[in-house]
């Protein structure tokens, strides 16, 4: 059995998951501390991929970042990136499409810390930085490895996003994809293969998810 | 002294709330703000730690204008120079005592006078404990002694016996009581109980639904019919 489409897969939801934690952190407490009106439009759209078929935004995403659009060709011309047929492509498509499982977990665990102990920094005179590191942040752990735990599953189980961005070339060949071609070319005791290792892989992670998110002390959210 | 006049119109609960009351608290004694639910003393409390803003009004303590709606004054939480306790959920559930009243502190090292209080109070062998594993008046005993680690000037206790059996209650009025001697710290504690108040507060403001202010000792402005 090839491993790569299960290293080119790890790779992706491991680059996926830390992306997106980063921003997912000052987009989401953004979203549920601000009072600013227009912030259910833009919670709106980040949500957006949870219902949108992949397709739809692959096919968006190459309109306007594939190799023929002017901001893709911009890319490629002066920095040699390509947003299509490469893993930078796959993990951009990734990170927009699993932004959503990343950020509705965090903004539900901001939003679940009383009231009480966010006023309660501001009364001890901290900043809003020193506050997220040292309150919110470590009282929402149940939220925050829910979060990590779905954005890596989901980025693990990709597939028509990836299939439209990546193509078939070797370093966006993800394991869903393989499978799909080693079913077509009735290869199917590989895909069998790859089939069962997503699949234990897939069914540890949502145990992990179970345990880490049940009874953890000292966390409210 | 801490002086207050105050509007403010809002709708809690599907119910229009009202605020508009003008009193003078003073300084270095314990005040209680008594009134019916629904009347505004939380609020009233919170626009004095800057928590809430109010619509229109002032607010000055000891000479220091904190809120000004004409001359647009809105100084920040802080700068107020005060302690704030809750009716429930004011320890960090992430830390232990010793790390909230750390955290608490200005340098992360607990003020002696803080320290000679938890000991004083029995409470010093609770350092280790996270706030999960204390009852609910050590918690609020606790709590009260994180306010005091930045030294308040004014100390605000929003309903902190709430949520207290009677023993719980009585321990932290006696907490109160020795903060109040040993620091000589301005108190104001909203609670609806004539009870409590009775036993700790030395004036009692009573906040009417009308904006109508009464206020005096405990027994001369409210009935003992407990």
């Amino acid at each position: 059995m090839d491993y790569t489409p299960f290293l080119v897969t790890f790779k992706l939801a491991v680059f996926t998951t830390l992306i997106l934690f980063i921003i997912a952190i000052p987009i989401s407490y953004f979203l549920a501390f601000s009072k600013w009106k227009g912030k259910i439009i833009l919670e709106s759209i980040l949500m957006l991929p949870i219902i949108l078929p992949p397709t739809v935004l692959g096919f968006y995403y190459l309109s306007y970042l594939g190799p023929e659009s002017a901001v893709g060709a911009f890319f490629e011309d002066t920095f040699g990136i390509s947003f299509a047929f490469s893993f930078e492509g796959i993990l951009l498509g990734s990170v927009i499409y699993c932004t959503p499982f990343m950020l509705s977990p965090m903004m539900n665990g901001f939003r679940t810390i009383p009231r009480n102990i966010v006023e309660s920094t501001y009364l001890l005179k901290k900043s809003r930085w020193n506050a997220l590191w040292h309150v919110l942040l470590p009282n929402m752990k149940r939220s925050i490895w829910s979060a990590v735990l779905l954005t890596f599953a989901h980025t693990i189980g990709e597939f028509g996003l990836v299939l439209m961005i990546g193509g078939k070339m070797q370093e966006t060949n993800v394991a869903s994809v393989a499978i799909y071609d080693e079913m077509n070319s009735l290869n199917y005791d590989v895909a069998n293969n790859y089939a069962i290792v997503l699949l234990c892989i897939s069914f540890v992670l949502i145990v992990a998810l179970n345990l880490i998110t049940r009874n953890n002390r000292s966390t409210i959210a | 002294m801490l002086s207050i006049e105050i509007h403010k119109r809002f709708v809690s609960k599907r119910r229009e709330v009202n605020i508009d009351y003008s009193v003078s608290i003073n300084s270095s004694v314990t005040t209680a703000l008594y009134g019916k639910s629904g009347v505004g003393k939380s609020s009233v409390l919170r626009m004095i730690a800057g928590l809430e803003t109010p619509e229109s009004g002032n607010i000055v303590f000891n000479d220091e204008q904190w809120f000004s709606s004409t001359e647009k004054i809105n100084i920040p939480i802080a700068k107020r120079k005060l302690g704030f306790v809750f009716q429930d959920y004011n320890l960090f559930p992430n830390m232990t005592v010793a790390g909230n009243l750390k955290y608490a502190s200005e340098n992360g090292k607990i003020p002696e006078r803080i320290s000679g209080l938890l000991n004083s109070a029995g409470l010093a062998s609770l350092m280790d404990a996270y706030p999960d594993e204390l009852s609910g008046g050590q918690r609020q005993r606790i709590a009260l002694l994180r306010a005091l680690c930045q030294e308040p000037e004014l100390l605000l206790l929003d309903e902190p016996f709430s949520a207290l059996d009677d023993e719980a209650i009585a321990e932290l009025i006696k907490e109160i009581k020795r903060i109040q001697e040993s620091l000589n710290t301005t108190i104001i504690v909203v609670s609806h109980r004539k009870d409590v108040i009775f036993k700790m507060a030395d004036y009692v403001v009573h906040l009417k639904p009308n904006g109508e202010v009464e206020h005096g000792k405990p027994e001369d402005t409210l009935e003992r019919d407990f």
